[in-house]
């Protein structure tokens, strides 16, 4: 028996990276997918067989950034499953943005696809998520909601924003059973990258120096967020609302 | 006092009657003032203005346009929107992310180019308590105020390596906020006189002044930071009453 038999959840950017991860670890514990996904189709589709070989998963390919994308995920939830009792809004851009020479209309596709999605997904899934019974928004931010980084001061204004969607959410919806929470993780280790943070002095570094700033002795995983999520998902968690868990293995204390 | 003889500010915001009440006391202290939201400078002040607040690029340029070295930044423009995360139309977050969020983004970006390295200057974004807090009715408000203090962090660290110091302040009750901010989800603004360990929401001369103080050379090593200015409004429990009627046998 898993955690989330007979739940449906629906996951943005789920072909890739964390939302894979959360897939994943969702599919293992019995609910059925949704999944999301952008420009990168072909790493979705490999993730969908993935998937498809655990729990009946559906891809949409839709562009976030835009009402009508997010509403076509909700349709697919709808049409498929008839249900949806968990919205992970993970889909994000994070690039190189400089508070210097960073242009307008980047920082507003960054604000509305790593924010705006956010409360459109959850409007859109609000009559679905209040049928459930045991509703469940989970929002992926980052460390860098409270701490700055070095390389992307879009992504980390759009995480703060998500702070309090999380908290307004949370207290707007209590009345239907919904939580709203959210999972802060830290340097994860994806597809197609080295797992090294992208600032210049770390470019510069040997990889086992850098290694050395996660004291548990690794980088996070995919995984890690989805064990999370999992629990969070649950009707274990009735009485988590509102909360922000940073995800990072102690790294940002130090 | 005249902390701000010979420097040089931008207001945006001057349009709110926090803003107008910077404008008033850094030109009291000596400021030359280049004001946006405003046809005209608030009464007893001469400064340039600008209408429009800097929502895009071009609005920001044309506020700075031929005004000279910059030294401070006070973003105060901003706007509360009573409605719910289920119904609120995407134009109506659009609007509201351009009045909260984007005039904040192209005032930074504009300032951190007009204010010179050597001229040790400051940002300052005056902020709300709704940048932790929820309202339960004004969503679009506290998001961009989550943003807006991350844009604040970032800076620090960004403009802070050219010299100039980026901070925020957390804005308690103003007496309009109770109704402003009044919601059926959230109680935080019901029973304010108890709530408040003084009794009573802020006036205007109790935010400008600690804005004025992050903005001087006296705090020249504060960068980064928030400053709560709520009376201790926060910290409440329950209805702030509790303890006078226990002590008052409930009567």
């Amino acid at each position: 028996m898993g955690m989330l038999d007979q739940k449906v959840a629906l996951i943005t950017g789920g072909g890739k990276g964390i939302g894979k991860g959360i897939a994943l670890a969702m599919a293992r514990e019995g609910a059925r997918l949704v999944i999301g996904c952008n420009s990168s189709r072909g790493m979705a589709e490999d993730t969908l067989r993935e998937l498809q070989a655990l729990t009946p998963t559906i891809l949409v390919q839709s562009d976030v950034g835009t009402p009508e994308g997010c509403q076509a995920l909700v349709d697919a939830a709808q049409r498929e499953y008839g249900r949806l009792d968990i919205l992970v809004n993970n889909a994000a851009i994070q690039t190189q943005y400089s508070m210097l020479e960073g242009q307008y209309e980047d920082f507003r596709r960054i604000i509305r696809v790593n924010l705006r999605a956010a409360y459109l997904m959850m409007q859109k899934s609000l009559p679905l998520l209040r049928a459930a019974g045991h509703g469940r928004i989970i929002l992926i931010s980052s460390v860098h909601g409270k701490r700055p980084n070095d390389f992307d001061a879009a992504y980390s204004v759009s995480k703060g924003g998500l702070k309090m969607l999380c908290r307004e959410a949370a207290i707007e919806f209590a009345p239907y059973g919904i939580t709203v929470n959210l999972i802060a993780p830290g340097g994860v280790k994806i597809e197609g990258k080295t797992g090294a943070p992208r600032t210049p002095l770390y470019r510069t570094v040997p990889r086992p120096r850098w290694i050395s700033q996660y004291p548990l002795g690794r980088i996070g995983l995919p995984s890690d967020s989805g064990e999370l999520a999992c629990y969070i998902a649950s009707e274990k968690s009735d009485h988590l609302s509102g909360a922000s868990i940073r995800l990072d293995g102690c790294a940002m204390l130090l | 006092m005249e902390r701000f003889s010979g420097r040089r500010a931008w207001i945006t915001g001057a349009d709110t009657p926090l803003g107008a009440a910077l404008a008033r006391a850094l030109y009291g202290e000596g400021a030359a003032l280049t004001l946006s939201g405003v046809l005209r400078p608030p009464e007893g002040v001469e400064a340039r203005c600008y209408p429009v607040n800097p929502v895009n690029d071009e609005h920001a340029a044309r506020a700075l346009e031929g005004f000279g070295p910059l030294d401070y930044l006070v973003h105060a423009a901003g706007h509360v929107r009573r409605v719910a995360i289920a119904d609120c139309p995407v134009e109506i977050w659009e609007e509201e992310m351009e009045a909260n969020l984007m005039t904040g983004w192209c005032a930074f970006r504009a300032a951190a180019g007009a204010i010179g390295p050597e001229r040790g200057g400051a940002m300052l974004i005056m902020g709300s308590i709704h940048d932790e807090k929820p309202t339960g009715c004004a969503f679009t408000y506290s998001v961009a105020q989550g943003a807006l203090s991350m844009m604040m962090r970032e800076a620090a660290q960004d403009y802070g390596r050219l010299g100039i110091r980026v901070n925020m302040l957390e804005a308690g009750p103003l007496p309009e906020d109770a109704e402003r901010f009044h919601s059926d989800i959230s109680g935080i603004y019901d029973t304010l006189e108890t709530k408040i360990p003084r009794g009573r929401a802020a006036s205007l001369g109790e935010l400008t002044e600690p804005a004025l103080f992050l903005l001087s050379d006296a705090a020249a090593y504060i960068n980064g930071a928030t400053l709560r200015v709520d009376g201790g409004f926060i910290g409440y429990y329950g209805d702030g009453d509790s303890k006078r009627r226990w002590e008052n046998g409930y009567a």
